[in-house]
Formats: C-alpha cells, structure tokens, sequence
C-alpha cells in the first residue's frame, strides 16, 4: 500500500486523501470496463462478420450449385444481380470440382482482384476484408468451391462508431466519478474535520464547555460521544478546581482580616495600626501628605468591667467604636491597642489627612 | 562546427529533394509507360491507330469472321474468333454462349483483362459488335472495334496475312454483367418499368409484323424501332458507322434511360449496343430476342394480325 501511495499523498488532508483514493478507484474501474467492453467488441464484431458471412454463403448455396451444374449466363446474371443487394459482398469466384474458375464477380466500382489461391481456412481476415471459402455441396456431392470476399468498412465503421460513442461517455464517467468522491468523501471527513475544529477550538480557548455536535451512529459517533464526556469531566474538575480557589481566597481574606483587626470592635489591631503608622509616617517624612494622630483612652474602665462585667465593657467599646466610626471617613484609620486581657481599652485614631473634630 | 552541421543538413535536404524528384520522374516515366501499354482513344479504333499498335504485347486482335474468311486473309497477327461461335449449342433460340464454353473460347483467344481486344468484321458491323458485346456482357472491360472491318485494312494496303496466328492462352474469367446481359424476365420487368426504353433492331417489315424469321410476326410492345442498318453506311463493301452527331439524333428518344436492345437472334440488336456504349448510355441485349419472346405463351406481344394499318 505504501508502494502505491506516493509520498506527496501521505502529507495531504485527509479530505484529499480520500477524494484521490476514491477517484483511482473510480477510474481505474471505468477504464477496466472500457477495455473489457473494447475486447468484446472486436470479439463480436469478428464473430458477426463471419457469421453473416455464413449466411451469405448459405443463401447463395442453391445459386452456385445452379451455376455449375447448368453453365448459364443467365443464372449467373441473376446470380449477379442479387449478389449485388449486399453491399458487403465485393468479390466472388467460383471454382469448379477441378479447380477451374467458372464465374467471377466484382462489385460495381471495385477494382478487379486476382484469382485468388484456395487456402485452407474457412475464413480469414485481412485488413479491411473478410475472406470465406466454402463448398459447393448438395446432398453430400461436392460440386465445386465459392469464394467470396466481404467488406468490414461498414462494420468496422459501426465499430469505431460504438466505441467511439463510449469513449465519449467515458469522460462524462470520469466527471460522475469526480463529483461523486467528492461528495463521498465528505461524508466520512466531515465528522472528522468538526471534531478537529473543536478539538483546535478548547486548546486554544480553554473553553470546556464545548461540545461535538452530530447524528453519528457509526464509530465517529462513539468518537463524539467519548470526546464529550472526557470534556465534560474536564469541565466539572476545573469548576470544582474553581470553587476550591475561591473557597481559599475568602478564608485568605478572613485570616487576613483576622489577623489585622480586633475581634471585639472590628477595629484594626495594634499591629495593622502600627503598620499603617509606620506608612503614615513615610508619607510624612516624604512631604507628600500631613497625617493626624488622635490617641483616645477609656479611664476607669476596669470599674465598669468590674461592675456591670465584660459583656457591658464590651458593649461599651463597641458604641464608642460606632460613635467615633461615624466621624470619619472611609479611608481614615480607627484602631484599638489596648489589650483585652488588661482590660484597659486604648483607642488611637489615626486620622486622615485632615483633622477631623471627634465628638465624644 | 555549427557550419558543419548546417552544410550537413543542407546536403541531406539536397538529396532528400533530388530522391523525390527521381520518385516523381520514375512515377511520371510508369504513368507514360502505362499510358503507352495501350489506351484506347474510342471503342471505335480507325486502321492507323491499330496499324501503329501492331505487336504491342497488351494487343489481341480478334477476326470475327467465318473460320474460311480468316484463311483467305486476315490482319496480321489476328486471332480467329467467328462470332457464331458465341452462341450457346444447346440453344433453340441463340442465347448467350455458357459461362464454360466462353471460357474456353476466349482463354484459347488469348483474351485476359490486361490485354486491350480489338474486333474486326468483314464490314457488316454486326458480328464484330456481337463478340464486342458478348465479350462485355462476360465482363471483359478493354474492348473496342475496328472502324470499316477487314476490306477497309486491306483496302488501304495494310499488313495482312494468311498464316494462322496462334494466341498466346490466357486464363480468362467469366463476370457476367448485370447491365450487359437482359434475360427474357429483364425484358418483361422493362415493359413496367418507364425509366427502361426497348429498341427494336430488326428491319421495318419485321417490327411491323409483314414479315418474320419466327413462327409469329409481331414485336414486343413498347419498343421502338431502329433497323440495324440506320447505324451505319455502306460504301461499296466497306461498311462505316455513321457519325456520333447523326447516331445521337437517331437514338434521341432513349433520352438517357437504360435500354434493352433485342433483334431475332440477338446479333443486330448488338451493333445498336455498341452504339450507345459509344455514346456514353448504359445499353444492354436481350439475346434470347424474338425468337425466344414470341414463342412464350406468357409474353405480352404486339401481333401483326392487331397492328394498324
């Protein structure tokens, strides 16, 4: 099979490929049939030429005995005349039993040919004629030997005629052939180049959630169907992949929160707040913006803790935090540095750029 | 060496032209070479022309003569061929001498179909034209006649001898013609058919029925007379034929249809065939004539005991 693809062939698309296939194919049946309808003719024309030629002679049988036996120009007139009513007939001679030519007859507007010699085949063809010899015979006797010499022209002519007419009918084949392989060839490539163009289609994409889409019952269907479950697996590892990312995000955010702000009052942390102070500071020092610092502390608070409990002091950061909180801006920094554990609750605003009057 | 090649080339090209001009020049000395093998001018040949051909290889000439006409003298070289040897033995009404019997007779002629036959006659015209036409209606294509006969030859001092030529045998091939030979139902199927004129070629007195060389008197209908001697003139023993401006005016009314010419025996009606083969119109015989066609009951006939007075 390699040795009959060429090499150029193995590099084309599968779409060429298989139109070329198709068209060898195609064409390598038609001209088979060509050539087999080609032997076959000649076969038959040979064999209705001298089958006809039989006849001829077989009609004629009871004429040449006549001649022979009766030596008449005028039986041989007749004889002529009705010779004459087949055209394929050019030339005839009959011999006697001695061998002795007693009559000749030449076609009008044929040249006269030679007495030709006795052969032993029956019939023979030469070139454009047929040439028959047969016994005179009548119940057995043997009165002499015809010869007659038939024209092929007229059938050699049908001849060139029919083939002629399927050489025509040969390229009108070769077209059906093209168009056809074409069109067959389509439906097997078509199936497979959608699956290439989707295939081209999630790799540069990334697009998951693309499917093959095609009434495919044969093995492409499998294909398709094979292709989009291994999609659709793809798609939900990479959704679930997702939600695990975002999942992980938010508790990123959360330990971030956590970690920066006071759990009590929502507030930043000592350590946020020193972040942020440190970075207030640069911009200070820097000159590009001026930073205020209010620094608020609770006196007395452990009474209150000590009184009316926790719950109340807590109660009671959270309402300072909310009363101070409504003061500022978004951007301006609220913190809260005292530890809960001294119970003493420090609070430090650090401000924004501008001083902003804190009602308390 | 470009030079080479080209003078090469021209030398191939000069003798490429000098082999056609020798192909030509031997084609053109074959064609004069045939053409001289022997062309018939007419198939009317005059005594010059047959003098200046004498000997030539191609050349059969035929006396048709009675066998005791040819002994007393005849052209040099000529071979015997009586023209009452043309008629079938077994016959009662002098048809067509038999396709063995022709063969035989003209073979020991020295008759072939390469060999151009000239017939000559003691004048009468008549039985020149009858091996004329049996030699046609047989198939043999290069035939002519001597004008004026033997007495004209002689007349004129021209080589004649008494010493028996002897042919050179040939093997001579019988093709009856279709359009040569008429038979008796030809005839018939001429009388229905308006493209075929039938000539008459007996005297007056016999188409009109006064007289007769058959048990009846009478003719076939539709025929048209013209007696044998309208044909040609008499000279003192010289016979001619008349001329082809008076033969096509005798002959007019054939008018370019086929005609079946028919006399007694079918020996005058011939001279009427060689007439019109002469003039170019496509003339055939009815050998079997009046005397076969008056005997059938079948036949339709004009009788005398019917014709107009």
């Amino acid at each position: 099979m390699n040795l009959l693809i060429p090499q150029a062939l193995h590099r084309a698309s599968i779409r060429t490929k298989l139109t070329v296939i198709l068209l060898a194919i195609s064409l390598t049946v038609v001209t088979i049939g060509f050539l087999i309808e080609v032997g076959w003719d000649v076969r038959d024309y040979r064999n209705v030429a001298e089958e006809k030629s039989r006849e001829v002679v077989n009609v004629f049988a009871h004429d040449f005995t006549q001649i022979l036996l009766l030596d008449s120009a005028h039986m041989a007139v007749e004889t002529s005349a009705r010779l004459r009513e087949f055209d394929e007939v050019t030339h005839g001679y009959l011999f006697d039993a001695q061998g002795d030519v007693v009559y000749g007859y030449t076609r009008e507007g044929r040249d006269v040919i030679d007495v030709p010699q006795r052969r032993s085949a029956a019939a023979q063809f030469s070139g454009e004629y047929l040439d028959v010899w047969a016994p005179v015979e009548y119940e057995g006797n043997r009165f002499g030997t015809v010869y007659l010499r038939f024209s092929l022209e007229k059938d050699k002519r049908e001849l060139l005629e029919h083939l002629g007419v399927v050489g025509l009918i040969l390229p009108a084949v070769f077209i059906i052939g093209l168009i056809m392989s074409f069109r067959s060839q389509g439906l097997f490539t078509k199936p497979i180049l959608h699956l290439h163009e989707v295939v081209k289609k999630v790799g540069s994409t990334q697009d998951y959630s693309l499917r093959v889409y095609g009434q495919e019952h044969s093995e492409i269907g499998m294909l398709y169907r094979g292709f989009n479950q291994m999609l659709e697996k793809i798609e939900e590892s990479n959704r679930k992949l997702q939600n695990t990312k975002l999942e992980l995000r938010e508790s990123n955010r959360q330990l971030s929160y956590l970690a920066t702000h006071d759990a009590l009052t929502g507030l930043i942390n000592r350590a946020e707040f020193e972040r942020r102070l440190k970075r207030a500071l640069e911009e200070v020092q820097a000159g590009r913006r001026n930073h205020v610092l209010l620094y608020l502390d609770l006196d007395q608070f452990k009474v209150v803790n000590d009184t009316c409990g926790h719950m109340a002091g807590d109660e009671l950061l959270r309402q300072i935090t909310h009363l101070i909180r409504r003061h500022l801006a978004p951007d301006d920094a609220l913190g809260r540095l005292g530890a809960a554990s001294t119970s003493t609750a420090t609070m430090r605003c650090c401000c924004g750029w501008w001083t902003k009057t804190v009602c308390w | 060496m470009p030079a080479d090649v080209g003078a090469a080339f021209n030398k191939g090209k000069r003798l490429g032209r000098l082999a056609w001009l020798a192909t030509m020049a031997m084609i053109a000395l074959c064609s004069t070479a045939r053409s001289a093998d022997l062309v018939l001018p007419d198939l009317l040949v005059d005594t010059q022309w047959l003098e200046t051909k004498l000997g030539h290889p191609s050349l059969v000439v035929v006396d048709a003569r009675a066998p005791t006409d040819y002994a007393a003298g005849h052209i040099e070289g000529a071979v015997s061929l009586p023209y009452t040897q043309t008629f079938a033995s077994n016959s009662d009404y002098k048809l067509i001498v038999s396709l063995s019997r022709a063969r035989a007779l003209f073979s020991t002629a020295g008759v072939a179909r390469d060999k151009v036959i000239v017939i000559y006659d003691s004048g009468e015209g008549t039985h020149a034209s009858r091996v004329f036409w049996v030699l046609e209606a047989y198939g043999h294509r290069r035939a002519a006649i001597l004008d004026g006969g033997f007495p004209h030859w002689r007349g004129q001092g021209l080589p004649h001898s008494i010493v028996p030529a002897v042919p050179v045998p040939s093997t001579f091939v019988p093709e009856p013609q279709v359009d040569r030979l008429a038979g008796k139902l030809a005839t018939r199927l001429a009388l229905a058919n308006p493209n075929i004129v039938l000539i008459d070629s007996r005297s007056e007195d016999e188409f009109f029925g006064s007289t007769s060389k058959a048990a009846l008197a009478g003719r076939i209908p539709q025929s048209v007379n013209v007696p044998w001697l309208r044909n040609v003139t008499r000279m003192g023993d010289v016979t001619r034929y008349k001329s082809s401006e008076e033969l096509r005016e005798v002959y007019a009314f054939v008018a370019g249809r086929k005609a079946i010419a028919y006399c007694n025996s079918g020996k005058d009606a011939t001279l009427a065939y060689f007439v019109l083969r002469r003039l170019g119109m496509n003339p055939a015989v009815y050998d079997g004539s009046w005397l076969e066609w008056s005997v059938d009951a079948q036949t339709p006939k004009v009788l005398a005991g019917t014709i107009a007075p």
